[in-house]
């Protein structure tokens, strides 16, 4: 198993996409700190009425809003843009589905416990890969603070249940795609599932049976993707929004525990289902 | 010979339709067991069921008599089923090194000595998308060699490959077979090229194996000879017998017979039977392929 997964481990940072994935979400933080440096528009806001010019001061307070958190949970914070999750999610498809794309998988079944090894082995690299981002990440936002001259303040007791609850909802997502790739056996569906599923398309199927009344609960509270985007940390962009009067996410922000229930949920039974799918459905590639 | 892997009435169905049914397949330590069929007869299924690819509906697979398990071969099996699995990015060191480092066998020696034996072992960096076909077949069959496998499989290994490769291949198995002592189960269509070869034989046919015979077997039966078509064929049975004392004749008809082993004296008995006055209306020699084997085994069924 060890072995397996070193050679995946190996895999996994010779493969371009990871790069690639991690390379977009630095420019998009690139050009969201430097349009946060000149913050002109939030700190008008702050002004009273009548005024026009900003001060200097007003400006250097507004600056100290935009900490590590504020950089950080920027992607989470904005109704719709789910980048680290569509890029983790459209790289996992990627990397699990290869093996059986090329059909490099097939000629290994042979090999003993080989379908145990290899999921447990994948499921572990994706989860590594998640890690590794979002520890790139956050330590581009370090970057972007001292570039710009921003106050350095992590709250390691703040950020860490964040990325926690972040990192699960991603390893749901990636199992759901291994359930794809298990049953369909091809990296166009996996693709797609990650597209669906990381872009939410799905809570429209949630508002339908809300509307239909079916459940005795409204089921859109709970899909793992809206709960995912209400999570928040102080500082956070929708935090200071918030506190301002202005609704910048969707609904009321729930308790991390709800997050860590339903996506530990999905993960668990997600990954069960791979599992007898891996184990039941014919290999046809 | 012992025997190293079995199958006993092993049936695959999809639907109502049976891909393979009751199949009893025996590969003894050492052969290099060449499966003929056309398209669709079940080859392919078979392997894959012996790879642990798909699940069979009914029947057992044996390796040395012990009945596998799903997943758990209980012998060592490399296998290459249809096409080339490879990392294409990769180089071919690269593409071995990585299964020898998820099998736990990371010794850089055996897999140059193994480049070598592929004849891959100048390619240096270049990655295995731009490999011939030839070169990426020759790379997936020593990605299945890492193991050290008692049991090659492969599935229609020098389809689509020019004459060159296909001699490469063969070179290549054989090498494999005699200095590492690789069992060989191979798949073909190219029936002539797998007659080089195989030293035992499955016939596959509409998802049922027909019949097994070892290469003794199919020269004992595939012997040459001269076809002899005469309105009085049993003057000329008599004379090839009780004069020309040539034991191995069959009659195919009322008119027809066989002369095995007797070839070389093509010439002679044309001769002598002209002399004795004897009217020949046929007098040709016949040379059976594995081909016309396979043909009159599956009713003329051509490939």
């Amino acid at each position: 198993m060890i072995k397996y997964l070193s050679m995946d481990l190996r895999r996994l940072f010779r493969t371009k996409s990871f790069y690639v994935s991690m390379l977009i979400i630095i420019i998009f933080l690139s050009i969201f700190a430097t349009a946060s440096y000149y913050v002109e528009g939030m700190a008008e806001e702050m002004l009273p009425p009548g005024s026009h010019a900003v001060p200097s001061q007003v400006l250097d307070q507004v600056r100290k809003l935009i900490t590590f958190n504020f950089f950080f949970s920027f992607f989470f914070s904005i109704p719709g843009m789910r980048m680290h999750h569509v890029l983790l999610a459209l790289f996992a498809a990627g990397y699990l589905s290869k093996e059986h794309h090329t059909g490099y998988l097939k000629n290994l079944f042979c090999l003993p416990r080989m379908r145990e090894k290899w999921m447990v082995s994948k499921s572990l690299t994706v989860f590594i890969a998640a890690i590794v981002y979002y520890m790139v990440f956050a330590l581009a936002c370090v970057v972007a603070l001292m570039l710009y001259g921003n106050p350095m303040v992590i709250h390691l007791s703040e950020i860490l249940p964040f990325i926690a609850g972040q990192v699960l909802v991603d390893m749901a997502l990636f199992s759901l795609i291994m359930v794809m790739v298990m049953l369909l056996q091809s990296k166009a569906a996996a693709v797609i599932t990650a597209l669906i599923l990381s872009l939410n398309i799905q809570s429209l199927l949630y508002l339908l049976i809300d509307w239909l009344n079916v459940l005795p609960f409204k089921l859109i509270r709970y899909g793992m993707m809206n709960l995912a985007s209400k999570a928040q940390i102080p500082g956070s962009m929708s935090s200071l929004m918030n506190q301002s009067g202005m609704q910048f996410s969707q609904g009321a922000p729930v308790g991390d525990n709800i997050l860590y229930l339903v996506a530990g949920c999905v993960f668990a039974l997600s990954l069960l289902l791979s599992w007898f799918l891996f184990r039941r459905v014919d290999y046809k590639n | 010979m012992t025997q190293l892997l079995s199958t006993k009435g092993l049936s695959k169905k999809y639907g109502n339709r049976f891909a393979l049914k009751d199949a009893d397949v025996h590969i003894h330590q050492g052969d290099i067991y060449g499966l003929i069929g056309r398209n669709g007869a079940g080859k392919t299924t078979l392997l894959k069921l012996i790879n642990s690819q798909i699940t069979k509906t009914s029947g057992e697979i044996y390796n040395r008599d012990k009945l596998m398990q799903f997943g758990k071969p209980g012998i060592k099996i490399g296998a290459l089923v249809e096409s080339p699995g490879l990392y294409p990015d990769c180089s071919a060191y690269e593409n071995l090194i990585y299964k020898s480092m998820a099998l736990g066998k990371n010794k850089k020696s055996y897999i140059l000595d193994l480049l070598r034996v592929v004849e891959l072992g100048d390619t240096g960096k270049k990655k295995a998308k731009q490999f011939s076909l030839g070169m990426k077949q020759r790379l997936s069959i020593a990605l299945a060699l890492v193991d050290e496998p008692d049991l090659l499989m492969l599935d229609e290994p020098i389809n689509g490959m020019d004459p060159q490769g296909i001699k490469d291949i063969r070179e290549m198995l054989v090498r494999i077979n005699k200095d590492m002592g690789t069992t060989i189960l191979i798949s073909s269509h190219i029936l002539d090229e797998l007659s080089k070869f195989a030293t035992r034989y499955g016939i596959i046919k509409d998802g049922m194996v027909m019949r097994e015979f070892t290469r003794e077997q199919l020269n004992e039966e595939n012997r040459s000879g001269i076809e002899i078509q005469s309105p009085d064929i049993e003057k000329v049975e008599h004379i090839l017998r009780e004069e020309m004392k040539f034991q191995d004749i069959s009659r195919i008809d009322d008119t027809t017979l066989m002369l095995k082993d007797a070839v070389e004296q093509y010439a002679q008995i044309s001769r002598f039977l002209f002399d004795q006055g004897i009217y020949v209306s046929q007098f040709s020699v016949r040379h059976e392929s594995l081909e016309n084997y396979f043909m009159s085994m599956t009713g003329g069924s051509k490939l």
